[in-house]
């Protein structure tokens, strides 16, 4: 398990994290968001005993990282490409990883065809592509069998093989009962394998939660359907003082749990092809957050300065082909 | 079963780095400076031939009053010292350009263990090859002036060596300090050569009060030093000035090892 517990840091007069707490629990991945310069990066270099907060504790497995036993073996760390030894060839540095840990150098010719390197197993690091540098890293932080595992930013310049193949090794680590930190700008990658989720923006944890809560609607439910006759059914429920409108081939009803509903269709003896609840996507909870939070700190008469371009999965509201009540 | 880590492992596996990623710079070294033995020998051995006996380490009366320094030792020495100082300083000091500095301590956690483990190649591999050099250079002596000399000759050796070493030292936290290649070669270099250079111009052209103090400060210097472990020691034993030269070597190791750990162990960000 991974546990940070009131983290304040400062640089100079900026203030770079302001107690931040979460914790990482085993079995489960725990994604990591937020907006560049949030501290995301600065909390993770701190519970790899990176740097030192100025107050708070950063722990692994109930101990600071810097007093581990077997370092490999307690966190596998990937922070970025650009900190690999670029003068080593990537068999040179699993074999340092080997012997700074005591692992058995004879898994160095397996972790190299599980990453894809072995055909690059003697050449020089410096010599990488992004995506290859990637990979050493990702061989590097998993070579230990690591008992929790810390990512930043893992599939930057992988294809989408490779995002896959991450994918895998990250659902797999949890599910073997470790602790997975992950950080990626990729939210909709993020929403496919995190458990919980953890936001920081501006050195603060604005929100945290499970993946379930963080695309859960705030609010009554809302259920999209697709019928033989929507507009009848929109028109239907309308009368019978539920909100409903057809929002391009769906409708969209609001307040009436989806039970309810297919029961409904079912005995107006209605085809149903589609029906789903309405959730909001990682992205679109990031978003909204992080503007709610930035309004807030905002001076007053000064907006956050993006518009952000919510990936609504459905057809938006009010933009429909029919009417609604 | 995973072994707890200690300084063993990280050091085994910072040796393995030193030893064979540099390997053609200390293997062109050790030609040089065996180099420089043989030669230097060679010529002393005809000259010692020619004129059945040796121009210095003889007193008036014609007996052997110190070791002779005719042999080369102090170029073979002083070759293998400031090579393992200068690669020690850049080595040390590239680590910090490439990233591979963070890639360590994310396996090595333990600052202190890390900085030890960095440091302890450089030591064992230039007292390794410093009395190596010196144990040929010994052998020579004894087999020309007897074992009278062999006592001697063997503090002489462990004076050289611990010269070397000290120096490996300062040129390894020169790296630390700095984190800059080239900069950390000029601060070597400047504190070995540059500044006593410049301490003699300005006493030479200096009034005279100034003059004794900066004959003050470069007896402080660690190149001063450095020449005094290498000098010749006497039959009778090893002299004032040799032991000044140790204490200041000493010193300025110690001092250095003192600030490169406390800034290595203080750092917040190590890379680029």
């Amino acid at each position: 398990m991974i546990e940070v517990q009131g983290l304040n840091k400062t640089y100079g007069q900026k203030q770079v994290l302001t107690n931040v707490s979460f914790r990482a629990e085993n079995g489960l991945v725990t994604g990591f968001v937020g907006p560049n310069g949030a501290g995301k990066s600065t909390t993770m270099r701190m519970i790899a005993a990176l740097e030192k907060p100025d107050s708070g504790t950063a722990v692994v497995d109930g101990k600071p990282f810097s007093e581990a036993e077997v370092p490999a073996r307690t966190l596998g760390i990937y922070l970025g490409s650009s900190y690999l030894p670029s003068h080593l060839t990537v068999t040179e540095y699993l074999s340092y990883v080997c012997k700074t840990n005591g692992l058995d150098p004879a898994s160095i010719p397996a972790l190299l065809e599980m990453v894809e390197l072995a055909h690059v197993a003697d050449k020089r690091i410096s010599s990488f592509s992004l995506g290859m540098r990637q990979r050493a890293g990702l061989a590097g932080a998993i070579a230990g069998n690591p008992a929790n595992l810390m990512l930043d930013e893992p599939v930057n310049g992988l294809d989408p093989m490779g995002v896959q193949w991450l994918r895998g090794v990250v659902v797999r680590q949890a599910r073997s009962g470790r602790a997975v930190l992950l950080s990626s700008h990729l939210l909709s990658e993020l929403e496919l394998v995190a458990d919980n989720v953890v936001m920081l923006d501006q050195g603060q944890v604005v929100r945290m939660g499970t993946m379930r809560e963080f695309s859960s609607q705030a609010g009554p439910v809302q259920v999209f359907l697709h019928t033989n006759s929507d507009q009848a059914l929109a028109n239907h429920l309308c009368e019978n003082g539920v909100a409903a409108e057809v929002v391009g081939d769906m409708v969209l009803v609001t307040g009436v749990a989806p039970e309810a509903l297919a029961d409904l269709v079912f005995r107006s003896h209605m085809k149903l092809y589609h029906l789903a609840l309405k959730r909001s996507s990682l992205e679109e909870t990031f978003m909204s957050t992080a503007l709610s939070f930035e309004a807030q700190a905002a001076p007053p008469g000064q907006q956050p300065g993006f518009a952000p371009q919510v990936g609504e999965q459905y057809p938006q509201q009010g933009q429909g082909v029919g009417d609604g009540c | 079963m995973a072994v707890k880590q200690g300084l063993g492992a990280a050091f085994a596996a910072e040796m393995k780095r030193v030893v064979f990623k540099p390997q053609r710079l200390i293997a062109a070294t050790v030609f040089a400076a065996a180099a420089v033995l043989v030669y230097m020998g060679a010529t002393a051995v005809v000259d010692w031939t020619v004129n059945e006996a040796a121009s210095s380490g003889f007193d008036a009366n014609g007996e052997l009053a110190s070791i002779p320094s005719f042999l080369g030792y102090d170029a073979s020495l002083s070759l293998i010292s400031f090579c393992f100082g200068i690669y020690a300083s850049a080595f040390s000091a590239r680590d910090y350009n490439d990233g591979t500095i963070l890639s360590t301590l994310l396996l090595v956690p333990n600052r202190g263990r890390l900085f030890a483990a960095r440091m302890l190649p450089w030591v064992l591999l230039t007292a390794a090859f410093s009395f190596v050099a010196f144990t040929a250079i010994g052998v020579m002596g004894v087999q020309r002036v007897g074992f009278d000399a062999a006592m001697p000759i063997f503090i002489q050796g462990l004076l050289a060596t611990v010269a070397s070493v000290l120096t490996a030292m300062v040129g390894f936290c020169c790296g630390t300090v700095t984190k800059r290649g080239s900069l950390s070669v000029f601060l070597f270099l400047g504190l070995f050569f540059l500044l006593p250079t410049v301490l003699g111009m300005v006493g030479g052209f200096g009034p005279e009060f100034l003059q004794t103090i900066v004959e003050g400060i470069d007896l402080a210097m660690p190149g001063n030093a450095f020449g005094g472990l290498l000098s010749m020691v006497p039959l009778s034993g090893a002299t004032t000035e040799t032991w000044i030269s140790l204490g200041v070597s000493i010193a300025w190791a110690v001092g250095s090892t003192v600030l490169a750990y406390a800034l290595f162990k203080s750092r917040a960000t190590l890379g680029r």
